[in-house]
C-alpha cells in the first residue's frame, strides 16, 4: 500500500525560543518562518527521507507551545523513537534547563529512545554564549546519541540532523526486532496481531475500500 | 519560566480532567482564546493516572483557603468597585486516601526495594478513574472526529469474566464468549444454553434494527419490569440470565428490559468493530486521554499553564469578569471549571460517592498463555449495589512493568464490609493464590451542584462518574455546551461574529462530525477544492512572500512545492484551522497569486498534479492516514455551521475579506 520501509515518531523539545518550529521548517518546507508567531494549528510535519535504498517517514513533532510554562503532555513523549532536544548558544538560560529536560525525558519518554542534543542559531556568531565544547561535554556526559549545533536561518546542519535521525534509527530498527510495534508499513495487520489499535485504522480502512472501488 | 499570564482571553478553563479537557479543546478549536489553568503540577486532575513514585505525592498537594489579609489583599489590587471577589473551593473530590506497601513472607526484599532498584515505579499507570471505551460510541467516535485518535493507542480489552458462586461458595471466574464461535467452543454453556443465547443474540440484532418506539411496543408489557424477568420470559434459564445481564448487558447496570435491550445491542454492535471484543483500554492509562484532549487544545493555541495557584473570581452582576491566579488578574468571558473548584458555598445538589480500591499485583487473577486485559463485572456477587467490576490491566497495556498487574476495584457502596467490592477482590485472589504487594483505596465523589446563581457564563463540567463507559460525560458535555452558552447568547447583546457562537457550534459539532468520517465520498472533492487554492496554505504557513528580502527562486523552494506528495501532506497540516487565518486581518486574502507566480512556481498550470488528486490518492505513495487528516479537516468549513447561521458567516467572512483588502490597498498606498 505504502511504500516507505519505517515511519519515525521524532519529537522536539527545548525551552521556548530556541527555534524548534524553525527547524522543522527549514527541513520539511524548506523555509524560515520570519516573526515570533506562535505554532498554531501545527501537529506534526512529514517528511520521507532515503537512507541507502529505503525511503524513510519521518513525523516530526513540535511542542505546540505547551513549553511556555514547561507544562507538555507526557503523552507527547511516548511512542516517540527519537526526542532532539534544542537550546539556542546565544541563550545561557536555554542551555541550563538543558537538565530538567532531561528528567522529562527519562520519565516519560522510552527508555532505548534516540537522544539528540541540538545547539541551534550558530548564525549568531557574536552573540554566542554556550560554546560548542561544552554543549559537545553535556552531551557526552548525559548520553546522548548524538550532538549537532545547527542554524535554521542558513540551514547549517539542518538537513544532517535529520538525515542522521533517520539513519540511526533505520539501522537500529534493522539490527533489533525488540521495539515492535505498527511502525512497519503493514499497519493493518496491527489490530488482528495483538498489537496497538489506533483508531484511525477504521477510517482508513474506509477510505482504502472507497478508492479501489473506484 | 516565570512566564506572565495573558491579561484577556475569552475563555478560563480551570482543571484539566478530562471534561475540561475535550470542553478546551472544543472552544480552542473554533478560534476562541484558551487558558487552561491547573493547581496541580500534572495533567489530569481527578482523572489522572499516576506512576508509582507520583502516587505518594498526591495526598500532599494541599492548599489552603485564603487568610482575610490574602483576600483584602487581592481585592485591593484587583477587584473594581463593583465586582465581587468570590474565593474559588477545593472540593475533596477523591478523599480518604490510604496506600499501603504489603508485605509478604516469601519476599527477601520488599517489593517497593525491587521495584525501585530496577527503576520500575515509573512503569506504573494508576488510575483515578479507569474505564472502557465502547468501539462504536461517543468517546471513539469524538477522539476520532476530533483527530485525537492520532495522539492514543488502545488495547482490546480482551478477555470479560463472569464470576459464579459455587456450592463451596468459592467464586469461580468463567471466560464470556462474545463471537458466534466462541459461544460454539466455550464449555461453561450447556448445548441448550448456548442454543437459547444464539436466540437471544438473534433477536437483538432484529431488535436493533428497529425504531426506538417500535422496540418498546416489541417488548410490550415488560418495557420497563427487570430484564431478568423479560428473559425469563423468553424461556432464558437463571444461569444464562445472569450471564447475559452481567456480560452482554455491562453496559447498563441493573436494567430493564428495555435498557438491558439497548446495552446488549450496543455491545453486540462494537463486537468486531476493532476486533472480537467490543471494548478498547487506552495505553498508559485512562488519564492519557485528558491529555491527548489538552494537547489538542494546544495546536489550536489554547495556553496551558500547570501548578499555578487559582484563587478566586471576580463577579460584576451576574457574570464572571475574571479570574485571579498567582495573584494576577485574568478578564475572561466564559469559564469552565471542574467541580473541584466550585466555591465551597454552593450547595451540592447530589453526591454518588464511589469506592475504589486499586491492587498491585505479580499475578493475573486468572492466568493463561498470554497477558489480557481482564474486565469482571461483580455485579452477580452484589446485587445490591448499582455498580461493582474489576478492571486487571497490565504490561500490555502499559501500565505496569514486566509481569504486575493493577487491579481496580470499583464499587458503589451498599453497606456491609464482607460485601465490598475490596473485600470481594480479596477473595479472589485469595481463591487464586494472587498476593496482592500494594494497595490504594479511596473514595471519589461524584458531585452535582446548582450552579445557576454561581453565574450566567460559568460552566461546570460534569464529575467524575462510576459509569464504566464514557458516555454520560460526552452526553452530558454537549449539553452544557448547548443550553449554557445560548442562554449567554440572548442575555448579551452578542453579535453574531462574535465567538460564542462558535462555541455554541463546537457543541453541535462533537455529534456531527461523524458525517465526514463515514462518508469519505465527500471529503474528496473538498481535497480538490482546497488544494487549488494554494492561497491557504501560504497564509497559514507565515510565509510572507510579500517580504521583499526573501528572494524565493534562489531559496530554491520549488524543492517542495514541486514535490507534491511532500506538499499534499504539509498542506494538512495548515488547512486545518482556516478560520483562523480568515480572522487574522494581517492577512491579504486576495492577493497571494502574484507572489505565487513571482516565486516561480506556477500553480496554476494545468499540468501540476493538485487539480488531479484522484491519481495521488490512489497512487501508492501516498499516505492515506494523512489524506485523512485533510478530511477531517475541512469540516470547519462545512458542517461546522448551521445552514442558516453558515451563509450569514460566509456573508461576513466576505465582508471581513473585502475589508482587508481595503486595509492593504491603504498600507501599499502608505508605503
Amino acid at each position: 500500500m505504502e511504500d516507505y520501509k519505517y515511519l519515525f515518531k521524532v519529537v522536539l523539545v527545548g525551552n521556548a525560543g530556541v527555534g524548534k518550529t524553525c527547524l522543522v521548517r527549514k527541513f520539511t518546507q524548506g523555509i524560515f518562518p520570519p516573526g515570533q508567531s506562535a505554532t498554531i494549528g501545527v501537529d506534526f510535519m512529514i517528511k520521507t527521507v532515503k537512507v541507502g535504498n529505503d525511503k524513510i517517514k519521518l513525523q516530526i513533532w513540535d511542542t505546540a507551545g505547551q513549553e511556555r510554562f514547561r507544562s507538555i503532555t507526557q503523552s507527547y513523549y511516548r511512542s516517540a523513537h527519537a526526542i532532539v532536544l534544542v537550546y539556542d548558544v546565544s541563550c545561557q538560560p536555554s542551555f541550563d534547563c538543558l537538565p530538567e529536560w532531561l528528567g522529562e525525558i527519562e520519565s516519560y519518554a522510552n527508555r532505548r529512545v534516540l537522544k539528540i542534543l541540538v545547539g541551534n542559531k550558530v548564525d549568531k556568531g557574536d552573540e554566542r554564549e554556550v560554546p560548542e565544547r561544552i554543549g559537545s561535554d553535556f552531551s557526552d556526559v548525559n548520553h546522548f546519541d548524538y550532538f549537532l549545533e545547527t542554524s535554521a536561518l542558513d540551514a547549517t546542519n539542518v538537513d544532517q540532523l535529520f538525515e542522521q535521525v533517520a539513519t540511526r534509527l533505520t539501522n537500529d530498527m534493522k539490527i533489533t526486532d525488540e521495539r515492535v510495534h505498527q511502525y512497519r508499513a503493514d499497519a493493518t495487520n496491527t489490530s488482528s496481531s495483538g498489537g496497538p489499535i489506533k483508531l484511525i485504522d477504521r477510517a482508513q480502512t474506509q477510505l482504502n475500500s472507497c478508492c479501489s472501488r473506484q | 519560566m516565570d512566564e506572565k499570564l495573558p491579561e484577556n482571553v475569552d475563555v478560563v478553563v480551570l482543571g484539566t480532567g478530562l471534561p475540561e479537557a475535550i470542553l478546551a479543546s472544543a472552544c480552542a478549536r473554533a478560534g476562541l482564546s484558551v487558558l487552561h489553568l491547573d493547581r496541580n503540577e500534572y495533567y489530569g486532575g481527578d482523572w489522572s493516572s499516576f506512576t508509582m513514585s507520583m502516587v505518594h505525592e498526591v495526598n500532599e498537594n494541599k492548599i489552603t483557603p485564603l487568610t482575610t489579609e490574602q483576600i483584602a489583599e487581592i481585592s485591593k489590587i484587583h477587584v473594581k468597585e463593583n465586582e465581587k471577589l468570590i474565593e474559588l473551593g477545593n472540593r475533596e473530590v477523591v478523599e480518604n486516601i490510604e496506600m499501603t506497601w504489603i508485605p509478604r513472607d516469601s519476599d527477601e526484599k520488599s517489593m517497593k526495594e525491587k521495584l525501585e532498584e530496577m527503576g520500575q515505579m515509573r512503569r506504573f499507570s494508576i488510575d483515578l478513574v479507569p474505564k472502557i471505551l465502547v468501539s462504536k460510541g461517543n468517546m471513539v467516535q469524538t477522539l476520532c472526529d476530533s483527530q485525537v485518535s492520532h495522539y492514543a493507542e488502545f488495547k482490546l480489552i480482551n478477555r470479560q469474566l463472569c464470576p459464579t458462586e459455587t456450592k463451596d461458595s468459592k467464586i469461580q471466574l468463567n471466560p464470556v464468549p462474545c463471537s458466534k464461535g466462541e459461544i460454539f467452543q466455550s464449555s461453561v454453556l450447556s448445548i441448550l444454553e448456548k442454543r437459547a443465547l444464539m436466540k437471544f443474540i438473534t433477536f437483538c440484532t432484529q431488535w436493533s434494527t428497529k425504531p426506538s418506539e417500535e422496540g418498546r411496543q416489541l417488548l410490550g408489557e415488560m418495557a420497563d419490569r427487570p430484564f431478568s424477568e423479560f428473559l425469563a420470559q423468553m424461556g432464558v434459564g437463571e444461569t444464562l440470565q445472569s450471564f447475559i445481564i452481567n456480560t452482554i448487558g455491562i453496559l447498563q447496570p441493573r436494567p430493564t428490559a428495555m435498557s438491558g435491550m439497548l446495552a446488549s445491542c450496543e455491545f453486540m454492535d462494537s463486537v468486531g468493530h476493532f476486533g472480537p471484543s467490543p471494548f478498547l483500554f487506552p495505553l498508559y492509562g485512562c488519564g492519557e486521554l485528558s491529555q491527548c484532549f489538552c494537547r489538542l487544545a494546544a495546536v489550536f493555541g489554547s495556553l496551558y499553564c500547570l501548578g499555578r495557584p487559582v484563587q478566586a473570581m471576580v463577579k460584576e452582576d451576574d457574570r464572571i469578569t475574571a479570574i485571579i491566579a498567582n495573584n494576577e488578574r485574568i478578564n475572561c468571558r466564559h469559564v469552565i471549571m471542574s467541580p473541584r473548584f466550585v466555591p465551597e458555598d454552593v450547595e451540592i445538589q447530589k453526591n454518588e460517592k464511589i469506592e475504589r480500591v486499586v491492587f498491585a499485583t505479580d499475578k493475573s487473577i486468572k492466568v493463561v498463555e498470554k497477558e489480557q486485559l481482564t474486565l469482571v463485572n461483580l455485579a452477580s456477587l452484589r446485587p445490591e449495589a448499582a455498580v461493582s467490576r474489576l478492571v486487571e490491566v497490565g504490561f500490555e497495556a502499559c501500565t505496569a512493568p514486566k509481569g504486575h498487574f493493577l487491579v481496580h476495584a470499583t464499587g458503589s457502596s451498599c453497606g456491609g464490609d464482607e460485601k465490598s467490592v475490596e473485600s470481594i477482590a480479596e477473595r479472589i485472589f485469595e481463591e487464586n493464590e494472587v498476593v496482592p504487594y500494594w494497595k490504594m483505596s479511596f473514595t471519589a465523589n461524584s458531585m452535582k451542584f446548582d450552579t445557576k446563581r454561581l453565574g450566567a457564563n460559568i460552566v461546570v463540567a460534569p464529575p467524575v462518574d462510576s459509569n464504566i463507559h464514557y458516555s454520560n460525560v460526552i452526553e452530558e458535555l454537549e449539553d452544557v455546551n448547548l443550553r449554557d452558552f445560548s442562554v449567554d447568547l440572548q442575555e448579551s447583546d452578542v453579535d453574531l461574529r462574535d465567538s460564542i457562537v462558535d462555541l455554541l457550534d463546537a457543541g453541535v459539532d462533537l455529534r456531527n462530525r461523524s458525517v465526514d468520517l463515514q462518508d469519505p465520498g465527500v471529503n474528496l472533492r473538498d481535497l480538490v477544492v482546497d488544494l487549488r487554492d494554494p492561497g491557504v496554505d501560504l497564509r497559514g504557513s507565515d510565509l510572507d512572500l510579500r517580504d521583499s528580502d526573501v528572494d524565493l527562486r534562489e531559496r530554491d523552494p520549488g524543492v517542495d512545492l514541486r514535490d507534491p506528495g511532500v506538499d499534499l501532506r504539509n498542506f494538512c497540516v495548515d488547512l486545518r484551522e482556516p478560520g483562523v487565518d480568515l480572522r487574522d486581518p494581517s492577512v491579504d486574502l486576495r492577493n497571494p497569486g502574484v507572489d505565487l507566480r513571482n516565486a516561480g512556481v506556477d500553480l496554476r498550470d494545468p499540468s501540476v498534479d493538485l487539480r488531479n488528486p484522484g491519481v495521488d490518492l490512489r497512487n501508492a505513495g501516498v499516505d492515506l492516514r494523512n489524506c485523512r487528516q485533510i478530511f477531517c479537516s475541512t469540516w470547519p468549513d462545512l458542517d461546522f455551521l448551521p445552514r442558516a447561521m453558515k451563509s450569514e458567516e460566509e456573508e461576513e467572512s466576505e465582508e471581513k475579506s473585502e475589508e482587508k483588502e481595503e486595509n492593504a490597498e491603504e498600507t501599499a498606498e502608505n508605503q
